[in-house]
């Protein structure tokens, strides 16, 4: 069944007098359960593809459509209420709130989202925590955590609601190979669990762990 | 260069704070101002240096040209002017009628029109302060009565606006002042020749001012009907002018407000520079990374602050002195100053150096820090420190955790640049402290003005008439006692003694005095007894004022030389009160009138009224004249409620005036919130996208950067109450001493709870153009933002 589907999708972005097409017409869709990865040169339009499906940015032509639903007609707040309850997002550099603890940034999607009560958040924030192996770090602010251990705070946190869809923006590019498989294991162990997983990599062997591979050049989808 | 438009909105924002922090040094320019705009008018006027008042003299053209030429004598002009009573309404009111020869050959205290024509037979010019000091607000064609020397109403109409500097001052003190051609004042006053000579002189010392009054009197004498002056003659001095005491007095306190503008702007414009550095370090380790040296990197920056600092100052610098001249036209206009606008240099020197000065010195540190970081640190910094929990706030502000997480964030936020948000609180404690200060100034000053007032407990003074009104005797009592409307009458004595060498008004009541409610302000020792009364005992009791200015204390022996000689008092008890500005002697009636050997005669009655309404007391005071008048008494008439509020009316514009300037400071002190809030802000930015990223609405960014602004404020105005008590006293204590006052400070708990409220009233409303920024991006853009 398609989770997500692109069509005609197109992206400009415009600098002063300059345009820049980072989509020109780009087709797409991605089944649930599915694990893809996004593979192309820099700026061939990954990250830009990655955040028309997240709704970070708005297409300037085609449609996204997610579990069914126009996300690019959306209003702002409710694009993010949309977000925030059906999409786990990880970026390169963790992006981690520094005067959050583990535990709050893990909760934090959650309070976005008033889902439950706070102890029940509570709850499970510390479960997902103890998923990525930091059940006892849940008090440390981020600068007192490893590279490692702040993009596990990352995963945990894009758990939060439980979303369908977990996406990541070079998810690994910030860690070392050892880390990094670590970092793919955890995703896989979560696609196992049902979750649509997509992510993009420069990394021609974490892409190799993908069950598809779409790779990108200027703007367009060229395979997969 | 290019840095100025690359980031446009921080350019004008960072320029808008250096133009309103400079604007803050024009403050300094009104001192000077009033001097030159003063000196200006002198000029223009040709003020007299000597003024002498003579009985009716009549004066030919070889005595004109004969005082005119007498030694030191510059220029001479002999004016008549007829001090009478005007109605207003039903009300008379002194006025002060100056009659001019020829208007186009005026030569000494040049009458300048500002408006309407020359006035002819029984026309006037009103003069510009009538309408600004509250006494008469009349217009051009408006016409009015005056009582002629016969006791006729004669009316005479309005032909223009105008004033010179030398008559306008006596419109502060309450007469309305008229200049009309000297027909009309002759025909009013029964004047056949002048009576006001005014002279300019070529020296004004001693010598030469004691030899030029001593050649007039002896010209007057020997050529006139002259025989002595009426009154001792009025003496200008060089570089003195009207009003100088005055504004003086009110400068002194506008000085204080002046620095704290001056502390605000510099401080504003060290934070905001210092903020715009630590926000480029990465582009310059992005320099460095490319082979730029620190020389160069500095170079580069230093002409960004320079052309902001610069292009602020000069801002800064031209609305500075605009302000200064609005000031000085608020100020100066009730002692009838019309100055033209003026540029005082020196302060536009100095607010363009201070400008420029502050912004590069500002950017120094900063710069010097931002260098020094090593490179990669640098090129990963976004303007925020990583190292947020470390310190011992960051760990109290961590607790609070049944707050919603978005104003937790806010909280904590405040931590993350705790030299920015210091500096932001205390910008918003020197807004709070000087507007609890001055409000509680100007509360202290209206409580001690009203109570004065209240204390007096008559409606309308009965006095003799100031120019050559026969003595009023105790046994006219019953005949003012009979008058309509009138309730009692009691007799008092007022004089002027000489204190060591000071002039002291002194007061004396009746005993068991209805009139005066000393006991509310009797600070130390007592009043009058029954015993004092019955044996004229020569006993005092002093205003507070005296007591400091004097070093006299309870129980002293005082000399005061009356104009009867002198004799010695004992001060028996101390006054809290603010009559006469602290500065005055109580004494016993029956003393007095023993010690003036003034027999049963007073000075005059204080009347109170069974009707108290405003129409009701004029009426009564001008039937009380009326009455006088057919008894053979001339007799003036002060009625309380009309001085009680002029005096409101001055003093209201002088507290107006200090609201203004504190409302400038809280203004520059706002920005400063502002500034802090949007450079957090923009800071900020990619963790707004991030908050986006993760589901959070613009409610809850809104929540969190309120929290944040509400929370920097609150720390302001925690330090802000304690500095607004230290304003509060620095501005009695300056205004008691240049004023020469006691005045009890007031600091109410309420003005401290309605800070609380206006303080975070104010931050909430002031945040939201800078949250309007926050909550409309969007989270892509935010994310790239670089």
């Amino acid at each position: 069944m398609v989770l997500i589907e692109l069509r005609g999708l197109e992206k400009v972005y415009t600098t002063g007098k300059l345009e820049f097409h980072a989509l020109r017409g780009v087709d797409l869709a991605i089944s649930e359960g599915e694990i893809t990865a996004l593979m192309g040169p820099s700026g061939c339009g990954k990250s830009t593809m990655l955040n028309m499906i997240t709704g970070i940015d708005r297409p300037t032509g085609g449609t996204v459509t997610v579990g069914g639903v126009r996300i690019d007609t959306m209003r702002e707040d409710e694009m993010a209420t949309w977000r925030g309850r059906n999409v786990g997002i990880i970026f390169q550099f963790f992006q981690l709130f520094p005067t959050l603890t583990a535990l709050e940034n893990a909760m934090l999607p959650m309070d976005f989202a008033k889902r439950g009560t706070v102890a029940e958040r509570r709850e499970v924030a510390k479960r997902n925590l103890g998923l990525v192996g930091l059940g006892d770090k849940l008090d440390n602010l981020p600068a007192e955590l490893s590279g490692g251990e702040q993009q596990r705070v990352a995963i945990a946190r894009s758990l939060a609601n439980d979303p369908a869809i977990i996406v990541g923006d070079e998810p690994t590019g910030n860690l070392d190979s050892q880390t990094e498989g670590r970092m793919f294991e955890l995703l896989k162990e979560l696609n196992d669990r049902g979750k649509t997983i997509l992510y993009v990599t420069h990394s021609a062997a974490l892409a190799g762990k993908a069950e598809r591979v779409v790779r990108m050049l200027d703007g367009r989808i060229v395979e997969g | 260069m290019r840095d100025l438009s690359k980031r446009r909105a921080r350019t004008i924002f960072t320029g808008l704070t250096v133009t309103l922090g400079v604007m803050g040094i024009g403050l300094f320019a009104i001192s000077p101002l009033a001097d030159q705009g003063a000196n200006d008018l002198v000029r223009d006027q040709q003020l007299h240096n000597l003024m002498i008042t003579v009985s009716d003299v009549a004066l030919g053209p070889s005595d004109m040209q004969a005082l005119a030429s007498l030694d030191n004598v510059e220029l001479f002009e002999a004016r008549a002017v007829y001090y009478t009573q005007m109605f207003i309404g039903e009300r008379k009111n002194d006025a002060y009628i100056v009659g001019v020869q020829d208007y186009t050959g005026q030569r000494v205290d040049v009458i300048r029109l500002d408006s309407g024509d020359a006035p002819g037979a029984f026309e006037v010019l009103t003069d510009r302060s009538n309408a600004i000091n509250g006494v008469y607000d009349g217009e051009e064609r408006d016409t009015f009565r005056v009582i002629d020397h016969n006791g006729s109403k004669v009316e005479l109409r309005i032909a223009g606006v105008g004033g010179a500097l030398a008559y306008s001052s006596a419109s502060f003190a309450g007469y309305a002042v008229f200049a009309a051609d000297v027909g009309t004042v002759r025909a009013l006053g029964n004047i056949s020749g002048y009576n006001l000579l005014s002279f300019t002189l070529d020296s004004t010392d001693d010598a030469a001012l004691d030899a030029t009054v001593e050649d007039i009197r002896t010209y007057l004498s020997d050529h006139t009907s002259v025989v002595a002056f009426s009154d001792l003659p009025d003496v200008r001095r060089e570089g003195e002018w009207p009003g100088k005491a005055g504004l003086s007095n009110i400068l002194g306190t506008m000085y204080v407000l002046t620095i704290l503008a001056l502390l605000c702007s510099v401080f504003l414009i060290s934070n905001t520079m210092n903020t715009m550095i630590l926000e480029q370090r990465r582009e310059i380790a992005q320099m460095k990374a490319i082979g730029a040296r620190r020389a160069q990197v500095f170079k580069s920056f230093l002409t960004t602050s320079f052309i902001i600092g610069a292009v602020g100052a000069v801002a800064g610098a031209i609305l500075g002195i605009l302000m200064a001249n609005i000031v000085l036209d608020v100020l100066g206009s009730p002692y009838g100053f019309a100055i033209r606008f003026m540029v005082h240099i020196p302060t536009v020197v100095m607010s363009l150096l201070v400008g420029v000065g502050i912004v590069i010195v500002a950017s120094l540190p900063a710069l010097s820090r931002s260098t020094r970081v090593v490179i990669r640190e640098g090129l990963e910094s976004h303007g925020l420190s990583a190292d947020y929990g470390s310190g011992a706030l960051d760990r109290l502000l961590m607790r609070g955790a049944s707050l919603p997480r978005s104003v937790q964030m806010g909280l904590r936020n405040v931590a993350r640049r705790k030299g920015r948000s210091a500096a932001t609180a205390i910008q918003v404690a020197l807004a709070v402290g000087v507007l609890l200060g001055l409000m509680s100034f100007s509360y202290s000053l209206t409580v001690a003005v009203s109570d004065t007032y209240a204390d007096l407990r008559w409606e309308i003074a009965v006095a003799t008439e100031s120019f050559g009104g026969a003595p009023l005797n105790e046994s006219i009592r019953p005949d003012i006692e009979a008058i309509e409307n009138v309730r009692s009458a009691e007799p008092f004595i007022e004089t002027t003694v000489q204190l060591n060498d000071r002039a002291v008004i002194t007061h004396a009541y009746d005993q068991d005095t209805t009139s005066f409610n000393y006991g509310r302000t009797m600070g130390r020792g007592r009043w009058f007894t029954a015993e004092d009364y019955s044996s004229n005992a020569h006993v005092v009791v002093l205003g507070p004022a005296l007591v400091e200015l004097e070093g006299i204390d309870l129980g002293d022996a005082v000399t005061l030389m009356t104009a009867t000689g002198s004799a010695e008092f004992r001060v028996v008890g101390v006054s809290e009160g603010l009559m006469e500005n602290g500065q005055v002697i109580y004494l016993p009636l029956s003393t007095a009138q023993d010690v003036l050997g003034l027999g049963d005669d007073v000075t005059g009655f204080y009347v109170r009224t069974d009707d108290r309404g405003h129409d009701a007391i004029d009426a009564t005071a001008t039937r009380i004249e009326d009455e006088m008048l057919g008894r053979g008494f001339g007799v003036d008439t002060r009625v309380l409620y009309v001085i009680e509020e002029r005096n409101k009316m001055q003093n209201q514009a002088i507290l107006n005036l200090m609201v203004i300037i504190s409302l400038i400071i809280v203004l520059i002190s706002l920005i400063g919130l502002v500034s802090t809030l949007t450079m957090n802000i923009i800071d900020r930015t990619r963790e707004i996208g991030m908050m986006r990223c993760l589901g959070s609405r613009a409610r809850e960014i809104r929540r969190m950067f309120s929290a944040e602004g509400t929370f920097l404020s609150l720390l302001g105005w925690l330090a802000g109450v304690p500095l607004g008590l230290v304003i509060a006293i620095v501005v009695t204590e300056v205004v008691s001493n240049r004023m020469k006052l006691t005045m009890p400070l007031e600091f109410p708990l309420g003005f401290v709870l309605w800070s609380l409220v206006i303080t975070i009233v104010g931050a909430v409303l002031i945040i939201q153009a800078p949250l309007v920024r926050a909550t409309r991006l969007r989270p892509g853009d935010a994310l790239r933002y670089q």
